[in-house]
């Protein structure tokens, strides 16, 4: 009888997330080659690269395990976001990003995390701090712009945007609002 | 109305391990049986099922809140699976179904990894014990009655009986010089090496009355006589060799809790003593012990860590930022400890079970400051001295063994395999 098993001290690493990395690393650096070698007008290699993080980011978030659907929403939210106004930076900003890209993102983050609650009321109790983040998001590009006149040049979007993402909370509150106060109290207490 | 799970706080200790711990801090230990027979698996899950309907307080899972982590009801199955890792590794909650504890077995033996802020040593063999007794009844159905299982009544109690207990008032002691840390190469891959001293406890009972000790002091007097007749002189330590000493505050105050209820007390070598002359440690082991075994003295030690985590400043600071400070400090706290102790003594097993079962052991995961950390625990007449380690060179354990034989105590030696140890 033996008391433990023969370990074999092999340290694992995930050989598929090693190449994916080397590869990302060559496509960047071959696309920011090629571009500084034809061009630097336009600066294109930025938007691979820009993909390329977004992709990390995504990939590395979502395979972890036991991860709350939620917070890869709110996850999404932001990395859209900041990939849209790179993009429309790097394209020589038009300001498509935060007037009308943002916005509909915004939505759609909303109108998910709304989905979410009314098909499983039960679990809503998992989402409720998401939720709170993510309606605190929503309300960025309102606080823009009021306190930043002008970088929101045509508000139309971002004002239906900031009203479906109050709307929902606020139905939320209704719905559910007991069991938020319970959560924020678990979640705060000192 | 959506079903809401229930929470609830963690205890003033289990506060820090979620913060401080990592990978290489795993802050876990594990209580080990050995039966007298191939565990079955299936069998052994069942066990632990019905455990943990008696034991609420372990089927949790840690939660991150905005000041402080706590505890929710973990309504997933339970993984119970054959020992592939060393022992007291991290437990990483994502491939655990989010347990804060881990069933594993190996042939004979029954492994318990229990993460530290969910309980300590004590509530920890409630729990083993819990899953022993279950498992035999399970599997020798016709050995067991009815009226044995109805005997096993556990208060599922998980107060904080820190804040109950403590003396606001209280100044903490000093907590003096840094200490001597153990020297040497470190074993590849974040292996574990582990040693097992079988002991037999009648002749080191014999041995501890005869030197007017109890056995505890008699053992961290060969662990220090060993470390500095090992590393310490051949490394050419200045430094004092301070031993921790881990202690149940069940035994200083009246508490049924499931949760942590323990305090330390450290042993600190002076410049005085004549650490060449066991004798001479026994005697400086034999006055720490009392002295600082005193209510008084530990009280203080636990009401001064007690305010800390009390403190107000320290309650609005966000976890966020927390886990940084905590893990700053505890790189420097933990170089006051040459090495831990803990003897959680003996495994009081009902009658008619104990014929099922072979041995209990007991171990503490090492790390990178304190490379070497000891327990013990006894069962029948044989006590179970563990060491566990990270060190590639084992001479403070054989060093231990040898000093053992030398006093006519009987050992018997087993280990993981990671050291080519040779008793």
């Amino acid at each position: 009888m033996t008391l433990y098993p023969k370990i074999i001290n092999v340290k694992k690493g995930h050989i598929a997330i090693k190449i994916l990395a080397i590869l990302s690393l060559v496509i960047a650096g071959t696309c920011l080659i090629i571009n500084a070698c034809t061009s630097t007008r336009f600066l294109w290699s930025l938007i691979v690269i820009a993909g390329i993080v977004y992709t990390w980011v995504t990939v590395t978030y979502s395979i972890r395990r036991n991860i709350n659907i939620a917070s890869s929403v709110m996850i999404q939210l932001i990395a859209i976001s900041l990939l849209t106004v790179c993009i429309d930076y790097i394209i020589g900003y038009s300001g498509w990003s935060i007037n009308l890209a943002i916005p509909i993102i915004i939505c759609v983050a909303n109108v998910t995390i709304f989905i979410l609650t009314l098909v499983s009321v039960h679990r809503y109790l998992k989402y409720a701090v998401y939720q709170l983040i993510i309606f605190l998001l929503s309300m960025i590009p309102l606080v823009i712009f009021f306190v930043f006149p002008g970088v929101i040049t045509n508000p139309i979007f971002m004002i239906i945007s900031s009203s479906i993402a109050l709307f929902i909370f606020v139905f939320s509150l209704i719905l559910c609002g007991r069991s938020i106060v319970e959560e924020l109290d678990r979640r705060l207490h000192m | 109305m959506p079903k809401v799970d229930s929470w609830r706080r963690l205890d003033n200790s289990a506060k820090i391990f979620p913060i401080a711990s990592s990978k290489k801090y795993s802050s876990v230990f594990r209580l080990s049986v050995v039966l007298k027979e191939k565990i079955n698996p299936k069998i052994l899950k069942e066990a632990v099922n019905i455990s943990l309907k008696k034991l609420s307080s372990f089927k949790v899972r840690l939660r991150k809140g905005f000041f402080w982590y706590y505890f929710e009801d973990n309504n997933k199955d339970i993984i119970v699976e054959q020992e592939r890792n060393y022992p007291c590794k991290y437990i990483d909650p994502n491939t655990n179904n989010d347990y804060l504890f881990k069933v594993t077995y190996w042939e004979n033996k029954i492994n318990l990894d229990i993460f530290h802020s969910l309980t300590d040593g004590n509530s920890g063999t409630i729990f083993l014990k819990e899953i022993v007794y279950n498992y035999l009844e399970l599997a020798h159905p016709q050995d067991f009655s009815k009226q044995l299982r109805a005997e096993r009544k556990i208060a599922n109690n998980t107060e904080d009986d820190y804040l109950k207990n403590y003396d606001k008032k209280s100044k903490g002691a000093k907590s003096g010089k840094k200490a001597y840390m153990l020297k040497g190469k470190r074993l590849p891959f974040g292996a574990i090496g582990v040693i097992h001293v079988n002991i037999n406890l009648s002749k080191l009972k014999d041995k501890a009355k005869e030197k007017e000790v109890t056995i505890t002091q008699y053992l961290t007097a060969v662990l220090i006589y060993s470390i500095y007749n090992s590393n310490y002189k051949k490394y050419n330590g200045k430094k004092p060799i301070k031993v921790c000493i881990p202690v149940d505050l069940r035994k200083y105050f009246k508490s049924e809790t499931l949760s942590n209820f323990f305090s330390y007390i450290t042993l600190q070598t002076e410049q005085s003593t004549n650490l060449s002359s066991f004798d001479e440690i026994l005697k400086f082991v034999k006055r720490g012990f009392i002295e600082k075994l005193d209510k008084e003295e530990i009280s203080k030690t636990m009401s001064a860590n007690v305010k800390l985590g009390n403190n107000l400043f320290i309650k609005l600071i966000p976890l966020f930022f927390k886990v940084g400070i905590v893990k700053l400090s505890y790189i420097e706290i933990r170089k006051y400890t040459t090495t831990t102790f803990s003897n959680i003594g003996r495994m009081g097993i009902i009658g008619e079970y104990q014929k099922y079962i072979d041995k209990f052991m007991m171990l503490i995961a090492p790390e990178s400051v304190e490379k070497i950390k000891c327990s013990a625990c006894s069962f029948d007449n044989n006590l179970n001295f563990t060491f566990t380690s990270t060190l590639e060179n084992t001479e403070v354990e054989q060093k231990f063994c040898k000093k053992l034989k030398d006093e006519g105590i009987d050992i018997l030696v087993e280990g993981n395999g990671v050291h080519d140890f040779i008793s």
